[in-house]
C-alpha cells in the first residue's frame, strides 16, 4: 500500500507545539491526520520511520512529494 | 465519440465532444481543522501554527478576549514564505475592513470597552508549499489568542 504524505503541521498548543502528519492512504484515497512526536524530532527520515511502523510497509512505499519541506 | 466521428480521427478533446453537461470542480482532500489557543508572548511576532503542504483555505477565525487593549495588535498569514500584508485590529476598524473576501482578513469584532477582539480568514487562499498564521502582539501583555482554521490538502 502506497502512503502519500500530503503535509506537516506545527500547532502551538497548552502543553507545547504539537506535530501532526497528514497522509492520503494507498488505494482507499482517504486522508488521514497522525499525531506525530515532539517538534525538536521532526526529521523527513523519523517521519517516514513513524510512517512505516504505523502501516507496516517499507521506506519505499512512503511517497514524499518534493514541495513537502520540514 | 460523441460528435459522431470515429475515434480515430482525433484523440479525446472534451472542446470537441457534445456533452450535455459538465461538472468542473477542483479535487481537494478531506477538510481539516486546525483549533487551539496560545498564551502569548508580547511584544513579538507569536506563530500560532504552520503546514507544510499544498492546499487551501477553507474558512477560519482567530479571536482575543483579554482585560485590556489589544487594540494594535496584528493577525498575519503567511503564504509560501511571504508575509501577507496584515493590518491592525483599529485599523481594520477605522478603514472598514469588515466584509468577508475583500481581503486576507475581515474584522469580526471590535470591542474595546470588552477589549473582545476577532477576525475571519478570506475563503479560497491557495498555497503551494506552505502556510503560517501569526499573531503579532504589540502592547507589551500576554493575552491568551485562540483559532479555528479550515483548510485542504491537495
Amino acid at each position: 500500500m502506497l502512503i502519500e504524505v500530503k503535509g506537516i503541521i506545527r500547532q502551538a498548543e497548552k502543553e507545547g507545539t504539537a506535530v501532526y502528519v497528514v497522509v492520503k492512504e494507498g488505494q482507499s484515497g482517504a486522508y488521514k491526520r497522525h499525531r506525530f512526536g515532539d517538534v525538536s524530532e521532526v526529521t523527513r527520515g523519523k517521519i517516514i520511520n513513524f510512517l512505516s511502523a504505523l502501516y507496516d510497509v517499507g521506506p519505499g512505499d512512503i511517497v514524499w512529494p518534493a514541495h513537502i519541506e520540514v | 465519440m460523441a460528435s459522431g466521428l470515429p475515434d480515430y480521427y482525433r484523440g479525446m478533446d472534451v472542446a470537441y465532444q457534445a456533452l450535455a453537461e459538465m461538472v468542473v470542480r477542483p479535487k481537494y482532500g478531506g477538510a481539516l481543522a486546525e483549533a487551539s489557543e496560545l498564551v502569548v508572548t508580547g511584544s513579538v511576532l507569536n506563530t500560532l501554527f504552520t503546514v507544510a503542504g499544498k492546499g487551501m483555505i477553507y474558512g477560519g477565525y482567530l479571536w482575543v478576549d483579554y482585560t485590556s487593549s489589544q487594540k494594535d495588535s496584528i493577525v498575519k498569514l503567511e503564504i509560501d514564505g511571504e508575509v501577507l500584508l496584515g493590518e491592525s485590529f483599529n485599523g481594520m476598524n477605522i478603514y472598514g475592513v469588515k466584509r468577508p473576501g475583500s481581503f486576507v482578513e475581515s474584522l469580526f469584532t471590535f470591542d474595546e470597552i470588552n477589549y473582545r477582539y476577532a477576525v475571519g480568514l478570506c475563503y479560497g487562499i491557495t498555497f503551494e508549499t506552505s502556510l503560517k498564521m501569526h499573531y503579532h502582539e504589540l502592547h507589551a501583555t500576554t493575552p491568551i489568542v485562540s483559532w479555528r482554521v479550515i483548510y485542504a490538502l491537495i
